[in-house]
């Protein structure tokens, strides 16, 4: 053994210190997106996603389908279905398009998301967005695998392997590009057009009532606390549904370029302020939603909400801050999710408040 | 003398410009003269409330915290007679931060109580690595105790990082509990802490010349009538409880304990009284500081004031590993 | 140290060591290849050894084939490779500098490597670039820790906290650097800093086999030199070993050998400080012997750790690298409380 003088041995656990400041103590220090983004860097719309969805106009037809996505071009045969959806937002979208997965990755909270049909308690879980079960995943023979260049490049060439993989570029701000990519991926273009279609007239409809109402000015704000950070969304999912509704956002939370803008960003008390808006929405846990009233439904917002600052923004004092569930607000990411949005929109703007 | 007096005041002025900087320069920009409004009383405007309801408390905590630390460091560093003990490097900020990220978030202890579980983890810590560095044949040698310091600190973190693996939800409980950061303590802890300070300071001032003594050397210490064995049990244990305030306030905060004695004695010598001094106005200075950039540094965000300490402290321990004069 | 030369007892005691340490590896190299079988049995649906054996042979079903050719194989093999590498890294790096707590975890070549992998998940590099740019890190790191200390002469429990120092700054600059990634990176972050084997691929195993492969050999043959060096530097120079050169080319292998395991698996602590301890209290003193058991052993540790790490939550896996963390430091622990009692 080593025995130079020099040397104790009481020393050598010091290594052990080492180490564990390699596994542990910098993980710590990184907060973990688990809780729930769906998120998109700043890479723009995904080309795949206007690809050409003409050449497989066949409603379930048989044959074959060529899908250019963000891995480049995968062949699918028609009618796809056993399906494996690698996240939130591919599996919202596979089910409003008809399709129950065969597979798919956790949820990020402990239960399934309420917005969801009871059907995604069915398929099996293959592990999670983060580390999906590959070989879970080639269990269930699957026809085709729906994921995100952004969350599984590094897995394309193992999934390939087992099924037709088509990647989107991104999640979250991109979710209805990708929704026209899965629909055709699962050879379901005409219910891809159609879903999006009736998303689209809703939000529409939800647009022009809020003009009537006189509320197409409202600027809302979207907001999250959590144990160790605060964020603001910007754009992402639930920004690009309220754009869509047609409603206004602060100044603040504007941004210039949409698609390459960060799609939230987490503050310090000082920005306060920023969260101001005609409407605050405050995204919770739908444990933290199920509890109704008051703001002490944790630390972190208890404490926030405490402050002078926060007394004084003008949603605060107009009574103006409403709890929703962040499941379909932002966890989600798919047109179900989309759609449950809007009707948290319509029911807050024109049922709960009939005059501005 | 005169040089001695000069060095103190300027360690104040130092203090001082850098406190004056925390509350001007924050992660949003505000108007000089709303914040000296804002000093001045005004509560009209945000800036008035960002400056005294945020900035002002985060100040004071980095105070408090800062000059808890820079005591603490200069406490363990004289009992250990070893330049390179400090609350992080013997393991005592990480067994308090261990200790109340699992008493708050496991077992829900009151926010209030954590000065106490950080003290009970902290002092845990330390006695731990003392035994490791006990154990050895050639007895207890100064190294050895901070290399076990950092063994002990690897430990928790090692087993923190396991139990962030199986439990995600109170992950993020505990992370914000091992920060180590300004940001989001409950500042109204400050005052309940502030006796026990005020207490442990007068203790550390009174231990001074003791530990002048020991510097000596034990037997020359015990020929001037100090019993070498109490005095460092005493500064030890007051080093452990200052250390425990820090953490209670701002998490496991690493070399700010290291660096600030060292900064002292290169400034005023080694008698203990004016490093302590010297150390008390430096520490804040330093987690102040630090605490600035990390406001600034990521903006709409920030980085936590540990990790730049550690970014500023690191190359100072690698100095002292490879220049100072440390027998291994 | 028991490299006494001379009474014919010790001369018959380090025979019979030498035949025992022979035993020993032979005996580590059945049980790698046993352990790795058997690990590769286990997934998210266990498989027969029988039908495991089909897979790899490829003469089972293809669905066995492909789960265990495609997905576990690669896996074990990384595991086995860069276990190997880390095992022999530490070796080396203890040996090197005379210090048991050498190793590259504790030296801030593993936190180094983090951080380049980070800033290179933050530049969006494509994830093949990720083991390069890990390895450079690992480099820079040594370099870094190299430059200080020569310039110094610093040696001994001053180089290890030399060390402690690079490893707590790499750290900071990776948390500095995870706060201002770019929200979707995040996750890749987070996975690769827990230092897992979940998906490895065939690259990886190329990659890390290649590096192992070419640099191995080197370190065999360094091993007798590093001997000598471990007598102290007299002792070297008086057996002509060219002592500066050795120190450089030593430093060099051991940063290879954990960049490339850093690089394939992310920062599995442990492996390389305790697997030469094993091997030095099982096999004895510094050798051929002891660099080949402390790459079984490492290659060993880290299947273990992988294994445990998809048991025991089953089906939740927990990452390698946070098992062998969690086990690891206690274990030193305890061996630390053996030591002092002796």
């Amino acid at each position: 053994m080593m025995r130079s003088r020099s040397v104790p041995l009481a020393a050598w656990l010091a290594g052990a210190a080492l180490l564990a400041t390699a596994c542990g103590a910098s993980p710590d220090s990184t907060q973990d997106e688990p809780k729930g983004e769906a998120a998109a860097s700043a890479s723009d719309t995904d080309e795949g996603a206007d690809a050409d969805g003409d050449d497989a106009a066949a409603d379930h037809a048989t044959g074959e389908v060529e899908v250019e996505h963000a891995m480049g071009a995968t062949t699918v045969t028609c009618t796809p279905e056993r399906v494996v959806t690698l996240g939130q937002g591919q599996t919202d979208s596979t089910l409003a398009l008809g399709v129950t997965p065969v597979g798919v990755v956790q949820p990020w909270t402990d239960d399934w998301y309420e917005y969801l049909p009871a059907a995604v308690e069915e398929p099996t879980v293959v592990g999670t967005e983060l580390e999906p079960d590959l070989e879970a995943i080639a269990a269930l023979e699957p026809d085709v695998i729906l994921g995100s260049k952004l969350r599984h490049e590094a897995f394309y060439e193992q999934l390939s392997q087992i099924a037709p993989t088509v990647f989107s570029e991104t999640i979250g701000v991109a979710w209805k590009d990708n929704v026209s990519l899965w629909a055709q991926a699962l050879c379901r273009d005409d219910e891809g057009a159609e879903v999006l279609a009736a998303y689209e007239e809703r939000a529409d409809e939800l647009e022009s009532a809020l003009e009537e109402a006189g509320m197409a000015d409202t600027e809302v704000s979207m907001i999250r606390f959590q144990p160790d950070e605060v964020r603001i969304y910007l754009t992402g999912f639930p920004g690009s549904v309220l754009r869509d509704a047609g409603l206004q956002r602060p100044v603040e939370q504007r941004v210039d370029d949409w698609a390459t803008s960060p799609q939230l960003i987490e503050i310090s008390e000082e920005r306060i302020p920023e969260m101001d808006g005609d409407v605050i929405f405050v995204m919770v846990s739908s444990d933290s939603y199920a509890q109704a009233e008051g703001y002490d439904l944790d630390e972190t917002m208890e404490r926030w909400t405490s402050t002078e600052l926060w007394q004084g923004l003008s949603a605060v004092q107009e009574d103006a801050v409403h709890k929703v569930n962040e499941q379909h607000w932002n966890l989600g990411g798919g047109i179900l999710a989309a759609n449950a949005m809007l009707e948290d929109l319509e029911e807050y703007f024109l049922e709960e408040q009939p005059t501005s | 003398m005169i040089r001695r007096v000069g060095v103190i005041v300027l360690a104040a002025v130092v203090l001082v410009a850098v406190s004056a900087v925390s509350i001007a320069v924050g992660s949003v920009t505000l108007p000089l003269g709303e914040v000296l409004d804002a000093i001045t009383g005004a509560r009209s405007s945000d800036a008035h409330l960002i400056v005294s309801d945020l900035r002002v408390p985060r100040m004071i905590g980095g105070l408090v915290a800062g000059g808890c630390l820079g005591v603490a460091g200069v406490l363990l560093q004289g009992a250990t007679r070893n330049p390179i003990a400090s609350p992080s490097m013997l393991g005592i900020t990480a067994g308090g931060g261990f200790a109340v990220a699992m008493g708050v978030a496991f077992l829900g202890l009151p926010a209030g109580a954590a000065v106490w579980v950080a003290f009970v983890g902290g002092a845990g810590a330390a006695a731990l690595a003392l035994a490791l560095a006990s154990t050895g044949r050639d007895g207890l040698s100064p190294i050895r105790l901070v290399l076990s310091g950092a063994i002990v600190s690897s430990l928790l973190g090692a087993w923190t990082a396991g139990l962030l693996a199986i439990d995600q939800r109170t992950a993020d409980d505990v992370r914000h509990w091992l920060a180590g950061s300004l940001a989001g303590r409950e500042v109204a802890a400050v005052g309940p802490l502030l006796p026990i300070v005020a207490v442990a300071l007068v203790a550390a001032w009174v231990l001074a010349r003791p530990l002048d003594a020991l510097a000596l050397g034990d037997e020359t210490a015990v020929g001037l009538g100090q019993r070498p064995g109490r005095i460092r049990l005493g500064a030890a244990g007051l080093a452990v409880l200052l250390s425990a305030v820090a953490v209670a306030l701002a998490g496991p905060i690493a070399f700010v304990g290291l660096a600030v004695p060292h900064v002292a004695r290169w400034l005023v010598g080694s008698e203990h009284r004016l490093v302590l001094l010297v150390s008390l106005f430096l520490g804040p200075a330093m987690l102040l500081g630090a605490d600035v950039v990390g406001r600034v540094v990521a903006r709409p965000s920030e980085v936590q004031a540990g990790v730049l300490t550690a970014l500023l402290g690191a190359p100072l321990l690698i100095r002292l590993a490879v220049r100072a004069k440390v027998a291994s | 140290m028991t490299r006494t030369h001379g009474s014919p007892l010790m001369i018959r005691t380090s025979l019979v060591l030498r035949r025992r340490s022979r035993l020993i590896v032979a005996a580590l190299v059945i049980a790698v290849p046993l352990v790795g079988l058997y690990a590769l049995t286990l997934g998210s649906s266990d498989l027969s050894l029988g039908e495991t054996a089909a897979g790899v042979l490829g003469i089972g079903e293809s669905g066995t084939t492909f789960v265990v050719r495609g997905l576990r194989l690669p896996r074990i093999l990384v595991a086995i490779a860069a276990g190997a590498a880390l095992g022999a890294s530490g070796f080396l790096l203890q040996g090197l500098l005379r210090n048991p707590l050498g190793s590259p975890d504790v030296m801030g070549v593993t936190a180094g490597a983090s951080l380049a992998a980070v800033l290179a998940i933050g530049a969006e590099l494509a994830p093949f670039l990720l083991p390069l740019a890990a390895a450079a890190g690992a480099g820079i790191a040594t370099a870094t820790l190299h430059l200080l200390t020569t310039r110094s002469r610093a040696a001994g429990a001053r180089l290890i906290l030399a060390g402690i120092g690079i490893h707590a700054a790499a750290s900071a600059a990776t948390v500095l650097t995870v706060a201002r990634l770019p929200f979707g990176r995040l996750g890749a972050a987070e996975v690769w800093l827990a230092g897992s084997l979940h998906a490895r691929t065939w690259a990886h195993v190329v990659a890390v086999t290649v590096a192992v492969a070419v640099t191995l050999p080197v370190a065999y043959a360094l091993v007798r030199r590093l001997g000598l060096l471990e007598l102290g530097e007299d002792v070297a120079i008086g057996a002509g070993v060219p002592v500066r050169a050795t120190r450089v080319e030593l430093l060099v292998i051991a940063t290879i050998l954990a960049g490339a395991a850093v690089a394939v698996t992310g920062p599995v602590g442990f492996v390389a400080l305790g697997a030469p301890h094993i091997a030095r209290r099982i096999v004895g003193q510094s050798g051929a012997a002891t660099l080949a058991t402390a790459g079984l052993v490492g290659a060993i540790l880290l299947l273990v750790a992988d294994v445990i790490g998809q048991r025991v939550f089953h089906p939740t896996p927990i990452a390698a690298g946070v098992v062998t963390a969690v086990l690891g430091a206690p274990y030193l622990l305890w061996l630390l409380h053996r030591w002092g009692r002796r």
